[in-house]
C-alpha cells in the first residue's frame, strides 16, 4: 500500500516554553508536532493548548514510549490513551522511534538500540503491524540515534529500516541528524545511508542539533542545526523530494521567532534543492 | 548469542547497577557488544547507563522542585538514584515515574532527610494530580438560585476531579510557600489541606475543622441536609446553615464544585 501521508511543509515542535504564544496566537508554523506522551492526560492546561493549537494548525503525534522493539507485551493502557488522543484532535499522522525501550514492565524512558537481526526485524515487523492495525491507519518509524552497535547484527540499520517499512507496510521518519550522529559514533557514511532508504516511504524529516562529547555525538536536540546536518537534509531532499520537515530543538530551548528562522531555513533549503533539482531535471 | 529477549533483560540490568552505583554489564552483554574508537563496550553500555538516571532524576527534579530546593541538589540527585534502584518506572509516561516517591522519602525521613520533607512531596505530587485532573464544567452561584427551597435538603454537591484532601502531619504548606528554606524551626502539626485548580493554577488551604466535615460528607456523595448534620458537631447547631451557606459560596469562588449534570 502507497504511503499516505500529506506534505505539510514546515513544522515545529511544540513545547511548554512556547505555551503563551499558541495561546494567543502568535506561534505560527505550518504544522507542529507534539510528544503524545505530553498529552495522554485526564485533563487540564496541556490539553487545553493542545485544542488551541490545532485550531492554529495541523499536529502531528509523535511517540516516544511505544516501544516497538519491545520483547514486553504491547501495554494496553498505552494504546487506549494514545487511540483517544488521535480520536480527538485528529493528527495527520502518528510516529515513533525504531528502538526498545521496556522490559519486564520497566520503563528506561529511552530509546535504546536493537540488534540488526532477522529476529528483530521479525518481530518489530510484527509490532508495527499490530500498532497498524489498532490504530486502523500506518505509522512512521524513525530511526534512532546510537551509541553502541551489536556484534551478531547481520544487516546494517539502513537496510533494516528500508525492510522494516515493506515487511510491516509503514512509512519512514527520517532524522538526517541522527543518521549523522550514529554515522560519526559508528564509523559509516551517512551518503550511503539515506541512499538505501526507499523514497516513497518517507513521510517525515527531522532535523536538529547534537553536542559533540569528545568521545561521541550526542543527540541533545540542542542549538541550531549544524552544518553537516544540513548538507544531509539536501541529499535527503534530492533522494525523496518534496517531505514535510520539522526541526527539534529540546534543550536551551530558546524564544519561538528563533525556532520559527530555523524552520524558514528549512523551507529555504529545500527550495535550493529542489528549484535546482527541478531545473536539473 | 543471546536472542532479543535475553538481549534486552541483560541491558536493563546494565541500566539499573548504573544507576545504584557502577555499571557493570553482564560478560554475555559486553561480548555483543562492539567496541570502537574511544569507547570500549562498557563504556558505550555506560552511556545509556548514565543518561538512564539522569533523565529520570531530571523528571523528578522537575515534578519535586521544593523537596529539591529543601534538600540541596547533590542529596536529592543521590535520592532520585537511589528511588530508582528501588522503583524502576512501571508507567510509559514520565509523568508517573514520582508516585512513590514521598513513600520512599519517608523511609529516608530523619536519617537522610529533615522529616517534614515527605509531606512536601505528598503536596507537589497532589499539586500534580490536581494539575492534571480532568477539566469539569463548575458549579455557579446562578445554579444554586434555581433550587427550590424545599430541594435544599436533598440537594447532592460533587466536588470536581481536580480537588484533592490531604492529610500531612506537618505544615507542608507552609513549608512549601517557603520554598526551600529547610529550617530546623518548623514544629509538626497535622494539617488538612485542599489542593484545587482554577483556570490552570493550583492552589492549597489548610482547612478547619468545619470544612473538613463539609467535605468529607460531599465526597462520599452526601446530600446538603448531611453536611448540615456534619457541620453541627463542629459548630453550634443553629449556625450550622449559615456556616454551610458560607462555605458553598467560598466553594463556588474556588471553583470546586461541579456543575449540575445537564
Amino acid at each position: 500500500m502507497a504511503l499516505s501521508v500529506p506534505y505539510l511543509g514546515h513544522g515545529l515542535g511544540l513545547r511548554t516554553q512556547h505555551y503563551p504564544q499558541i495561546t494567543d496566537g502568535t506561534a505560527r508554523a505550518d504544522w507542529f508536532e507534539v510528544i503524545s506522551e505530553n498529552f495522554m492526560l485526564p485533563g487540564g492546561r496541556p490539553l487545553a493548548v493542545l485544542a488551541r493549537t490545532r485550531e492554529l494548525a495541523p499536529v502531528v503525534l509523535h511517540g516516544v514510549s511505544l516501544s516497538l522493539g519491545s520483547t514486553d507485551p504491547l501495554s494496553a493502557v498505552y494504546f487506549d490513551e494514545l487511540a483517544a488522543l488521535a480520536r480527538r484532535f485528529e493528527p495527520a499522522w502518528i510516529s515513533d522511534h525504531l528502538c526498545w525501550g521496556s522490559v519486564g514492565d520497566h520503563y528506561a524512558h529511552d530509546l535504546l538500540p536493537l540488534p540488526f537481526t532477522e529476529e528483530a526485524l521479525a518481530h518489530v515487523a510484527a509490532r508495527v503491524t499490530a500498532v497498524q492495525e489498532r490504530l486502523g491507519r500506518q505509522i512512521l518509524v524513525e530511526n534512532v540515534s546510537s551509541y553502541l552497535t551489536y556484534a551478531h547484527s547481520v544487516m546494517p540499520e539502513w537496510e533494516f529500516l528500508a525492510g522494516l517499512a515493506d515487511r510491516a507496510d509503514c512509512g519512514i521518519l527520517l532524522d538526517v541528524n541522527n543518521i549523522y550522529v550514529s554515522a560519526c559514533n559508528h564509523g559509516f557514511d551517512a551518503a550511503t545511508y539515506v541512499a538505501a532508504i526507499p523514497a516513497a516511504r518517507v513521510g517525515q524529516i527531522h532535523l536538529a542539533g547534537h553536542t559533540d562529547k569528545g568521545t561521541h555525538l550526542l543527540d541533545s536536540h540542542v542549538g541550531p542545526v549544524p552544518d553537516p546536518v544540513w548538507d544531509l537534509y539536501r541529499l535527503a531532499l534530492r533522494q525523496c523530494g518534496r517531505v514535510s520537515t520539522l526541526v527539534e530543538w529540546d534543550e536551551e530551548i530558546p524564544e519561538f521567532p528563533v525556532l520559527a528562522a530555523e524552520a524558514e531555513r528549512a523551507r529555504a533549503v529545500e527550495a535550493e534543492v529542489l528549484g535546482a533539482y527541478a531545473e536539473s531535471a | 548469542m543471546p536472542n532479543l529477549r535475553e538481549l534486552q533483560l541483560a541491558f536493563f540490568r546494565a541500566l539499573d547497577s548504573g544507576t545504584a552505583g557502577t555499571t557493570d554489564p553482564d560478560p554475555a552483554l559486553l561480548a555483543v557488544i562492539e567496541s570502537r574508537g574511544a569507547l570500549d563496550a562498557a563504556a558505550r553500555v555506560d552511556v545509556y547507563a548514565q543518561m538512564y538516571w539522569m533523565r529520570i532524576a531530571d523528571a523528578l527534579l522537575e515534578d519535586f522542585p521544593r523537596v529539591a530546593a529543601l534538600v540541596g541538589d547533590a542529596r536529592f540527585h543521590a535520592l532520585a538514584r537511589a528511588y530508582l534502584t528501588a522503583t524502576p518506572s512501571r508507567h510509559a509516561s514520565l509523568r508517573y515515574v514520582g508516585s512513590g516517591f514521598a513513600d520512599f522519602l519517608a523511609t529516608r525521613a530523619s536519617a537522610e532527610v529533615p522529616p517534614f520533607v515527605p509531606d512536601v512531596a505528598r503536596l507537589e505530587w497532589a499539586r500534580l494530580a490536581v494539575f492534571y485532573a480532568p477539566d469539569a464544567a463548575v458549579l455557579t452561584l446562578a445554579d444554586l438560585q434555581r433550587v427550590p427551597p424545599g430541594e435544599w435538603a436533598a440537594l447532592r454537591l460533587h466536588p470536581v476531579p481536580a480537588l484533592q484532601i490531604l492529610e500531612v502531619r506537618w505544615p507542608a504548606h507552609t513549608i512549601w510557600a517557603a520554598a526551600g528554606d529547610a529550617s530546623d524551626t518548623w514544629k509538626p502539626g497535622g494539617t488538612m489541606l485542599r489542593v484545587w485548580r482554577d483556570e490552570f493554577r493550583v492552589y492549597q488551604s489548610p482547612m478547619d475543622a468545619a470544612e473538613i466535615a463539609a467535605l468529607v460528607v460531599l465526597r462520599a456523595r452526601g446530600t446538603f441536609g448531611d453536611m448540615c448534620t456534619a457541620l453541627a458537631a463542629t459548630v453550634p447547631a443553629e449556625d450550622a446553615a449559615a456556616h454551610a451557606g458560607a462555605l458553598l459560596l467560598r466553594w463556588i469562588d474556588d471553583h470546586v464544585l461541579a456543575a449540575p449534570a445537564p
